[in-house]
């Protein structure tokens, strides 16, 4: 998963900080060595010459008697090898001098370069340092060097061994000053320096860059998150579309029922704290390898990593069945709650995620058809070529491929056009679907509301374009509940509300009859025009007559197809018209299907009726060509 | 902050140079001089008079060590001498500073003296022996039975 292998590469990347740190720390602790030998390395690039030279001297003129005893007993050759020695003094170059060892091991003077008198058997007292130096040169026969930390009157002295015979006969020792000294010191640390500013500045950047991948890591991790349930949103799931094993998971689609109930009896407050309970009940019964995503309002997607021996898909089976007993247990101050599970066991039969997701999400619909309360299991025959799927539906709403369909209401004696109904259609593929074929599907989800809002737009968008035409938009009583449908209807110009009526549909109980009242007299008082739907179909009672001031009352077909052939039906129809007027309404027959019904219509002295015999519902370029119909 | 920096680099630099004001062998010398006369004399704080030497070269061996000063010879526990271009017949432990100084103290017990940047300390036993002193086997390195003679060849 990309956030959690970007834990990995953080957990890593602190993991190089810490080790270059340790590198940065072991590196500093080993300046020092490194320090003396890079030291060693200079001061004998740059004295080797001068000291070989020296050597070069002393060996071309040594004598073949004892070295020491012809230094002490030949005045000329004492003069010539001070002379010769002489040359090498400098500035760098401070003192050259010869010492020997006496009987009683003591170190004495034999020749000094620069003393102008005679230092002849005078006492040599080496420093600290020198005495083992001294030592080892006489037992090694091999020429050394020291730096003085101590003195500042001299920098680096090298002692090299006068060997005759195989004896070490004396030390020549030529010292440098201790400017030569503080030169190869200061480039040494200059060296230092700039090893410690790079490696510093090194590490700076290290730091830096953890530092941005970090925030980035935690700016990511925010987008990816649900602020309402701390479980992932859809971001994530586009994020790992195409990085998930399908063949690891089981797509399971989990819904609750009746959310939207919870949502508008017991409101959004208590709608949020329930989602967040369900999101935590999952976190809490899902291991950290299953991933939970808030898929959409009360729609929860969930990948359970398979089990290696799950092959039939029993426990994935299991697991789904465990969590809808618990959110059966689940309460919320006293409400109750169930859950409709959509599984789709063979995502390895998917072309993608995408497509593993859509199929759980079919069968997800399906266990909402067969009643709610259930998992379903994805069959590849459990879609008919007909049926779509909700998810289908959903990407069709978003692709914006809502129209409206209009169908004339009529004046059944002069045959002039009162209004046109608005009939919602969803174009898919070549075919328009009407509102039997998905308004179930996407009826207690946020997609429902998000329908209704872009049929009022159509609407709306379509009365700007022809300022003559007069339509009715249908809505459910849980429209007009929702408070952002309330607010882009009272947001309508004057001109348009005028030429707009509300049909309430009578499809489904209400809850909040006086939220409803409410806003029903908002709407009438901004100037819609109410008109009660579906009269006579079951729904209806008589709060809606009486408590809903609506201008129309539209008889339902059920009763009106059946005047001709039922008595009962004609006596019903009769007396719901003379109803209509006696409280003043205007009826409206649906259900116009042929001259008889409107022969018994006519008869019964209903003035408007909608239906085939008039006009099928058919797109707005139609009635604009034809203009059949007068508009009023 | 920059402030604060600007202060810290002054102090690191002025203690720097007050440290550096001294040169380490000076202190170096008084060190091995201070250790000689406490040995010689067995006196915790010997008194010194000091024949020769530059009033600042008195002043930092005073300062750099627990010797204090003779105001005369005869109050000195001990005589430093240098430069001295004739004769020097007190009869108290002496050492000569220099070489020069050297040939021309009788009674001098040794030489401390500076050679090709090293300090060399020589002491004649002879003398060591006229005012009863003894020292330390630690000392034997630098004892000579009898005065040197350090002059052209």
């Amino acid at each position: 998963m990309n956030i959690k292998n970007r834990r990995k590469n953080f957990i890593y990347l602190i993991f190089v900080l810490v080790v270059s740190f340790i590198v940065y720390i072991y590196m500093y602790s080993l300046i020092p060595v490194l320090e003396n030998k890079l030291e060693t390395k200079i001061i004998n690039i740059s004295t080797s010459d001068i000291i070989n030279s020296i050597r070069k001297t002393i060996y071309n003129k040594l004598p073949q008697e004892d070295f020491v005893e012809k230094l002490k007993k030949d005045p000329k050759y004492y003069s010539r090898l001070k002379n010769d020695l002489s040359v090498f003094l400098s500035e760098r170059l401070k003192y050259i001098f010869i010492i020997y060892k006496d009987r009683d091991n003591r170190y004495k003077y034999l020749l000094d370069v620069l003393s102008k008198e005679s230092l002849l058997n005078l006492l040599f007292i080496p420093l600290k340092e020198e005495k083992e130096i001294l030592e080892s040169v006489y037992k090694t026969k091999k020429h050394r060097f020291e730096i003085h930390k101590e003195l500042n009157t001299i920098g680096i002295t090298y002692y090299i061994p006068v060997v005759q015979n195989g004896v070490v006969k004396s030390v020549i020792i030529a010292d440098f000053s201790f400017g030569v000294l503080q030169e190869i010191k200061s480039l040494i640390t200059l060296i230092k320096r700039a090893v410690l500013v790079s490696s510093g500045i090194i590490l700076f950047f290290l730091i830096i860059t953890v530092y941005y991948f970090y925030k980035n890591v935690i700016l990511k991790q925010r987008a990816y998150i649900d602020t309402l349930t701390g479980i992932y949103n859809r971001n994530y799931l586009e994020d790992i579309r195409d990085v998930v094993d399908l063949n690891s998971y089981t797509v399971l689609m989990l819904d609750v029922d009746y959310f939207k109930n919870i949502n508008d009896t017991y409101g959004h407050q208590v709608g949020d704290q329930i989602l967040k309970g369900i999101a935590n009940l999952l976190k809490k019964s899902l291991r950290e390898d299953d991933i939970i995503i808030r898929y959409g309002g009360e729609e929860f997607l969930i990948l359970l990593r398979k089990r290696k021996d799950d092959t039939e898909g029993k426990w994935s089976l299991q697991v789904a069945q465990k969590l809808l007993q618990q959110i059966r247990e689940y309460e919320y101050k006293g409400i109750k709650l169930t859950a409709s599970i959509g599984l789709n066991l063979d995502t390895h039969k998917a072309r993608n995620l995408m497509d593993a997701i859509k199929k759980a999400d079919i069968t997800l619909y399906k266990a909402k058809k067969l009643g709610r309360n259930r998992i379903e299991i994805y069959e590849e025959s459990s879609k008919l070529s007909k049926e779509v799927s909700l998810a289908e539906i959903k990407d069709l709403i978003e692709q914006n491929q809502v129209i409206c369909f209009y169908q004339p209401v009529v004046n059944i004696k002069n045959r002039t056009v009162l209004y046109y109904e608005a009939l919602a259609r969803i174009k898919f593929k070549d075919e328009y679907l009407s509102p039997v074929q998905y308004i179930d599907l996407i009826k207690g989800t946020f997609l429902y509301f998000k329908f209704t809002k872009i049929v009022i737009d159509y609407n709306i968008n379509l009365l700007k374009k022809y300022p003559e035409l007069r339509v009715s938009i249908n809505m459910s009583p849980s429209d007009f509940l929702n408070q952002s449908i309330i607010d882009i209807l009272l947001s309508a110009e004057q001109s348009i509300v005028k030429r707009i009526k509300l049909e309430i549909l009578e499809t489904e109980d209400v809850h909040n009859y006086n939220v409803l009242k409410k806003n029903v007299i908002k709407l009438r008082n901004y100037g819609y025009d109410i008109v009660l739907d579906d009269f006579g179909a079951g729904y209806i009672d008589f709060y809606y007559l009486t408590e809903i001031d609506a201008k129309c009352i539209k008889i339902d077909g059920s009763v009106v197809k059946k005047i001709p052939y039922n008595n009962q039906y004609y006596k019903l129809t009769k007396y719901l018209i003379q109803f209509c007027k006696d409280i003043g309404k205007t009826p409206i027959a649906e259900f116009v299907e042929d001259e008889e019904i409107l022969k018994y219509l006519t008869e019964l002295g209903i003035e408007y009726g909608q239906g085939y015999y008039f006009s099928k519902p058919v797109p707005i370029e139609q009635i604009i060509e034809k203009t059949e119909f007068v508009l009023t | 902050m920059r402030r604060l920096l600007v202060i810290l680099l002054t102090l690191v630099y002025v203690l720097g140079a007050i440290g550096q004001e001294i040169d380490k062998s000076v202190i170096y010398e008084v060190k091995i001089l201070e250790k000689l006369v406490k040995d010689i004399t067995k006196k915790k704080r010997p008194y010194v008079y000091f024949v020769g030497l530059k009033r600042q070269k008195v002043s930092v061996i005073l300062k750099l060590s627990t010797l204090r000063q003779a105001v005369n010879i005869d109050k000195a526990d001990f005589i430093f001498l240098k430069n001295r271009k004739r004769k020097f017949y007190a009869y108290k432990p002496t050492l000569a500073l220099d070489f020069s100084s050297l040939r021309h103290c009788k009674y001098c017990i040794g030489v401390f003296s500076w050679k090709n940047g090293r300090p060399i300390l020589i002491l004649f036993q002879e003398n060591l022996n006229k005012f009863r002193i003894v020292l330390p086997k630690e000392y034997d390195y630098f004892i000579e039975s009898r005065m040197i003679n350090v002059g052209k060849r």
